[in-house]
């Protein structure tokens, strides 16, 4: 369990979170929802420990760097690699917090690694270097990076932005998979359907604070959707499953 | 890659120790001749202080090149390599040796360029405090330049910030080496965090690593490392820029693994350019630090080439 309490921040003059409260549990996935600069990625950020908050606490903010750094797999938004590194060597970065300063890598971190390459598609292309990745292959190699660290907590922001609908129900299922083996599966979201399909939870952040909370179903309705994006949208649900569709 | 590299460096170092206006070959090495005083009191200290500032320029470039996730990047860029020309510049004002202000220097720009670049230790911060140290301290020598008191002045200023190992001896090597050899092992320490920081800052504090920590090892291992470069040899550029480039080709570009190789590139890249240098046929010597000027623009033009291709 992650406990944020009474978590208000602020960056520079404006104030992103405003007395903030939320729990997020082991086991499940979690949608943080909102309109862009409500906050979503400030509170992802101060529940992984990248950010100092002015008031309130988060739970897991007690650990060391290096215990939160084992606990949390986080997976920023716009984590480009920086250097055409291969594949492998960005998957063996998720070992990092698990290795001593000069230590080689283990047997233990080589199969985390090839564990990681295996469960996100990604062995065949171990060898290549991330520049030459189309999109979809490139969002598989980062979550494979969080995988081997095994992290006991997955901290996504915006994990489907900018991916087809194949590549995104890829990246879907990663998550899934990783909520359905017991971690607890925290990801920032644009895509109210894509919360449907995953989510087990919700929470929506208007201008800082916490609109509503709860398990999906009951939290994506329309007017509860009404009151955070100010717009309607209908509910269709059939056998195949829910789709809120946006009225003009 | 290493290995090799180990190799080349070793020959680079044996030319820097036979090349020059007389040759002087193995068997004179150590003869109570002229030659062999000449090899003992010139050549060994300037082959010994070329191995090792081409190795911290090198470092220190793969470092700075992998801290500021950009290809650019070298100790010229974030103004230590100019604070500490200023405190040479200084010394010999005031008539002392430039070491000493030289080293002061380089140490109090680090200083400042951490206290600038502020708390939240951002590689952004790191980089526009370093412009402001080396416009301020390029300026500030320009204009004790111009009020040097008698030409004579002005031209051992010049002389000495257009960077050469000519005339060092033992001594200059006995001080200046340990204090590269200790900013060189600091900077080491930095190769997992540089890892990390492929993914951007965020991700590299989320495995971590804690970038105020960071940010004090480098400056630390810098000011040490390239301010006792420029201590004993004034201002040689393009090497830490020049050298992790070539590098990358060869080893991939995970940071760690470039860090070993550039120190070994620099020190071939310098000792061969020292060897050529002093083989020019003329009077006098062409500057090294002029020699890498000229080296190194159209190393830049070849790149501009790939880049332009690329992006076609």
């Amino acid at each position: 369990m992650i406990e944020v309490t009474n978590v208000s921040l602020r960056l520079g003059k404006a104030r992103v979170l405003d007395d903030v409260s939320a729990r997020f549990a082991q086991g499940r996935v979690t949608a943080i929802l909102g309109p862009n600069g409500a906050g979503k990625t400030s509170l992802l950020r101060a529940m992984a420990g990248l950010v100092a908050v002015e008031s309130g606490g988060v739970s897991l903010a007690r650990l060391s760097l290096q215990e939160r750094a084992r606990t949390i797999g986080y997976l920023p938004q716009n984590g480009q690699p920086a250097w055409a590194i291969t594949v492998r060597e960005l998957v063996e970065l998720g070992r990092l917090p698990h290795r001593s300063r000069f230590a080689a890598l283990s047997p233990v971190d080589e199969a985390a690694i090839e564990a990681a390459l295996a469960s996100t598609d990604m062995a065949a292309l171990a060898d290549r270097p991330v520049d030459a990745l189309s999109g979809g292959e490139k969002a598989r190699a980062k979550f494979a990076r969080v995988l081997a660290g095994d992290p006991d907590w997955i901290l996504a922001d915006e994990p489907l932005a900018n991916l087809d609908p194949p590549h995104a129900r890829d990246v879907e299922r990663l998550l899934r998979d990783a909520a359905d083996g017991g971690k607890g599966v925290v990801v920032v979201l644009h895509q109210l359907n894509a919360a449907l399909r995953l989510a087990d939870d919700v929470v929506l952040i208007k201008a800082g604070r916490v609109l509503a909370a709860g398990p999906v179903r009951a939290v994506l309705e329309p007017d509860t959707l009404e009151a955070l994006f100010g717009m309607r949208f209908r509910l269709v649900e059939d056998e195949s499953g829910r789709a809120l569709v946006p009225l003009s | 890659m290493t290995p090799r590299l180990i190799l080349l460096t070793l020959a680079a170092f044996l030319l820097s120790l036979m090349a020059g206006k007389t040759w002087i070959f193995p068997p004179d090495w150590f003869a109570d001749t002229a030659r062999g005083w000449i090899f003992l009191d010139l050549r060994l200290p300037r082959a010994l202080l070329g191995a090792g500032i081409g190795a911290i320029l090198g470092l220190s470039g793969a470092v700075l090149q992998g801290y500021l996730r950009n290809p650019l990047a070298d100790p010229t860029v974030v103004g230590v390599s100019s604070s500490a020309a200023l405190g040479g510049v200084i010394a010999i004002l005031l008539g002392f040796t430039p070491f000493p202000l030289a080293m002061a220097g380089g140490g109090l720009s680090v200083l400042l360029l951490v206290l600038m670049a502020g708390r939240g230790g951002g590689p952004l911060g790191f980089i526009l405090a370093g412009m402001v140290l080396a416009t301020l301290s390029g300026s500030l020598t320009a204009f004790l330049i111009s009020i040097a008191p008698n030409p004579f002045a002005t031209s051992e200023i010049i002389a000495w910030m257009m960077g050469a190992l000519t005339d060092r001896g033992m001594a200059d090597a006995v001080i200046a080496l340990p204090l590269m050899a200790a900013g060189g092992a600091v900077l080491l320490l930095t190769a997992r965090s540089l890892d990390a920081l492929t993914l951007g800052e965020d991700a590299a504090r989320s495995m971590g690593v804690d970038p105020a920590r960071l940010q004090w090892i480098i400056a630390l291992g810098i000011g040490l490392g390239v301010g006792a470069a420029v201590a004993v040899s004034g201002v040689v550029g393009f090497v830490g820029l020049m050298v992790p480039h070539i590098i990358r080709r060869f080893v991939g570009e995970r940071p760690s693994a470039t860090l070993i190789p550039s120190a070994l590139g620099g020190a071939i890249l310098v000792l061969v350019a020292d060897s050529l240098v002093r083989l020019v046929p003329g009077p006098g010597e062409v500057r090294l630090g002029v020699a890498m000027a000229v080296l190194g623009a159209p190393f830049f033009f070849l790149l501009l080439g790939k880049i332009r291709g690329q992006g076609a």
